[in-house]
């Protein structure tokens, strides 16, 4: 079992040398009507993709709330499929965190997203989701990058949303 | 509306049948079928430092104390400018319930004691129940009543929305205004 995983890894490794960084990427900024304290606790939360994004019905974790190589199961609203994602970076006073997806049914791999917040001159909150990725072996990159772009739009227009003023 | 005045009168009698309450003499729930399971209802609703989350009059909300732990005062302002202080008393994570009590608040209101709860529902739902009891001061019970309903449907129709199935948004806002509720004299 050991020895199957290493060559598989190093298989990996061999096809994926020529890029450490995925090719294709996705950013996405809106400005959020609260301010970065606030937004954090929400966004923060590695657990909580389940409150604010409406693709996402259930999120489970595995490991330390915020501790690097903790993993979070995401489960998709409409499809019943999961998402395992894994924290590669978190730094509470930055308001900033990394991952990457260990495995997803969307058509992506090599995927790093970070989610950072920055405070604006007025006191609201600038937050900032990018990512880089390459297209799943087989798909095309137009379709991998649009599969990120809708994930990023649903999610972030019910985060505005979410701190609007009435 | 005809109910929460009646409701207001049959409080009326209690205090002036005088009977000595230790809580307050006025109560309102506000209680909605939440469309997510309770675990994950409560991390929006659970963290006493996060009404600011979820709470649409709340702009912020700072803690001193530990979070979520009984004896922690949390510092909400709101849109308005206005500011309220409240002590968490009970916090039981396992229950998914928490109950606090005002300090210092706005409203003309006092012996103020709420308390919010999650409990499984149907379908893997949750039935969240905000309710507190209070007393009016130097105002019209009803008119107090009013105002806790107000900022408790306020906050409940909140949560609901957020966690509504995207097909289900439309019949949500025409329910909007009928959103159950009911206030009960304190026994």
């Amino acid at each position: 079992m050991n020895a199957l995983k290493l060559t598989v890894a190093t298989a990996l490794l061999m096809v994926g040398s020529s890029h450490a960084a995925g090719t294709l990427s996705v950013t996405r900024e809106v400005t959020i009507d609260s301010t970065p304290a606030t937004v954090w606790k929400l966004v923060g939360n590695f657990n909580a993709l389940d409150v604010w994004h409406p693709a996402i019905s259930k999120s489970e974790l595995k490991g330390a709330g915020t501790k690097v190589g903790t993993r979070r199961m995401l489960t998709l609203a409409d499809s019943n499929q999961t998402i395992i994602e894994q924290l590669t970076a978190y730094d509470n006073a930055k308001t900033s965190y990394s991952y990457t997806i260990v495995r997803s049914p969307l058509p992506v791999v090599n995927y790093n997203g970070t989610i950072t917040l920055n405070a604006t001159p007025d006191g609201k909150t600038l937050l900032k989701w990018t990512s880089t990725f390459d297209a799943a072996a087989g798909g095309d990159n137009a379709k991998a990058t649009h599969a990120v772009e809708n994930l990023y739009d649903s999610g972030l227009a019910k985060l505005v949303n979410n701190f609007a003023k009435q | 509306m005809n109910k929460v005045l009646i409701n207001f009168a049959t409080a009326g009698l209690f205090l002036a049948a005088g009977s000595c309450h230790a809580a307050g003499a006025l109560s309102f729930s506000s209680e909605e079928t939440i469309d997510s399971s309770p675990t994950t209802v409560w991390k929006y609703v659970g963290d006493f430092n996060g009404l600011d989350l979820w709470h649409p009059q709340v702009r912020s909300s700072t803690l001193k104390g530990t979070d979520n732990k009984a004896g922690a005062v949390r510092t909400l302002k709101l849109s308005d400018g206005s500011e309220l202080v409240e002590k968490l008393l009970k916090y039981n994570a396992t229950e998914t319930s928490y109950t606090y009590t005002s300090m210092k608040s706005p409203f003309p209101i006092k012996n103020y004691v709420a308390t919010i709860s999650l409990s499984p529902a149907a379908d893997g739902k949750t039935l969240m129940k905000w309710s507190a009891t209070f007393d009016a001061v130097n105002i019209d019970e009803d008119i107090a009543t009013e105002m806790v309903a107000i900022a408790m449907n306020g906050g409940v129709y909140k949560v609901l929305a957020n966690f509504q199935k995207q097909g289900a948004a439309e019949s949500a806002s025409e329910a909007s205004p009928a959103l159950a509720s009911s206030t009960e004299p304190t026994p």
